[in-house]
């Protein structure tokens, strides 16, 4: 086992034990009923709306527990790419549930739309929470 | 036998800025930590003591001035050497513990094993021997919320021996426990000492604390002084 599938590994322990992947999960199979018995395309779009703001939530929820663990890993000598494993390990977990009721209705290109908002907005949020504990610890 | 030099200061100087103000935390620091020696640095709240430990673990570098830890120059090392630093040689334990609430004992211990690359049976074999050694066995599966507060410094003190640092930092380690708690840790700090030949320097508010070491220094405002047996 190498430097970064540790940093993968604690991850999934953290997501598995917070309260973000019951929220996003709840959420996601709510929306699942509107892609499968509500064919209408104002409403698919708005899921993808939703969707952000369900991985966003998610990371909110457990964001104490994320800053912890940097704080952590930072004194216990991870170094830069270990954290960076950690934060797209995180990221891609949340964002892979959020994208489940898209996949089902929409197309390909509010897939694509989805996965690059869902990450990007997850990865920022835990990279600025990362910069900030590196820089008052 | 010659002792070996662990820590190295050498006119350390650290500065924050507070608005428009610029406070100056370490003033011409300068001080040599022996191998297997306790230091006690005993001073009050803002003396910079903790900033002074955070630039001995390469947490955090210092404006001017050289801090050799164990042969290396910390400022000579990037942040990925640094990190090795702090994953090898020198373990930080923050006055907070810095536990996660949603590991277990075991494996808030694991944390540096599995951050170093250490195999999943060198991993077991490992964390089982020093929560044995800080007599935690039978509570390796437990959440840190359900242990006491001595138990929770016990485990800060595992996470921090379990890659056999040269150099352990405990910052003011027994600031929130009782007096019969904070016996017991300064107990263990000595064995640690005995057992493992490691240099362990600890900051505290508390002159009570200085019994226990080897040797004595007191900070205040910035600056760092011997202190005589006879002025404590």
């Amino acid at each position: 086992m190498d430097f970064k599938s540790g940093a993968a590994l604690t991850a999934i322990k953290i997501l598995s034990r917070g309260k973000g992947i019951y929220i996003i999960i709840t959420t996601s199979s709510l929306l699942l009923y509107y892609p499968i018995f509500v064919k209408n395309p104002r409403i698919t779009y708005l899921l993808v709306v939703i969707s952000v703001l369900n991985a966003l939530v998610a990371v909110l929820a457990d964001i104490d527990t994320h800053k912890s663990l940097f704080y952590v890993f930072r004194i216990c000598g991870a170094t830069p790419s270990t954290l960076m494993a950690y934060i797209i390990t995180t990221s891609s977990v949340i964002t892979l549930i959020s994208l489940i009721p898209i996949t089902i209705g929409i197309d390909v290109f509010g897939v694509l739309t989805s996965l690059l908002m869902n990450i990007s907005v997850t990865t920022s949020l835990l990279y600025m929470s990362y910069i900030k504990v590196r820089k008052y610890s | 036998m010659m002792r070996e030099v662990a820590v190295l200061l050498r006119d350390v100087w650290k500065s924050y800025k507070f608005g428009v103000e610029i406070v100056n935390v370490l003033k011409n620091v300068n001080a040599v930590f022996m191998r297997g020696e306790v230091i006690g640095i005993h001073g009050p709240s803002g003396s910079g003591k903790t900033t002074l430990l955070k630039i001995i673990a390469g947490l955090e570098r210092p404006d001017r001035g050289e801090v050799i830890v164990c042969g290396y120059n910390l400022n000579l090392l990037d942040e990925v050497g640094l990190s090795m630093i702090r994953n090898s040689i020198v373990s930080y334990i923050p006055q907070d513990y810095g536990l996660i609430e949603s590991l277990t004992v075991f494996e808030n211990v694991e944390l540096p094993l599995l951050i170093a690359g250490v195999d999943k049976l060198s991993r077991l074999r490992k964390v089982s021997e020093v929560i044995k050694y800080i007599g935690l066995n039978g509570k390796e599966w437990l959440r840190p919320t359900r242990l006491s507060g001595g138990e929770r410094q016990r485990v800060a003190i595992a996470r921090a021996l379990v890659t056999t640092p040269s150099v352990l930092l405990a910052d003011e380690p027994t600031a929130n426990l009782d007096w019969s708690n904070a016996i017991k840790v300064m107990e263990l700090f000595k064995d640690i000492k005995k057992d493992f030949n490691t240099t362990i320097v600890i900051v505290t508010h508390d002159p009570r604390i200085l019994e226990f070491v080897d040797r004595s220094l007191t900070m205040f405002e910035g600056t760092l002084k011997e202190i005589t047996p006879k002025t404590y």
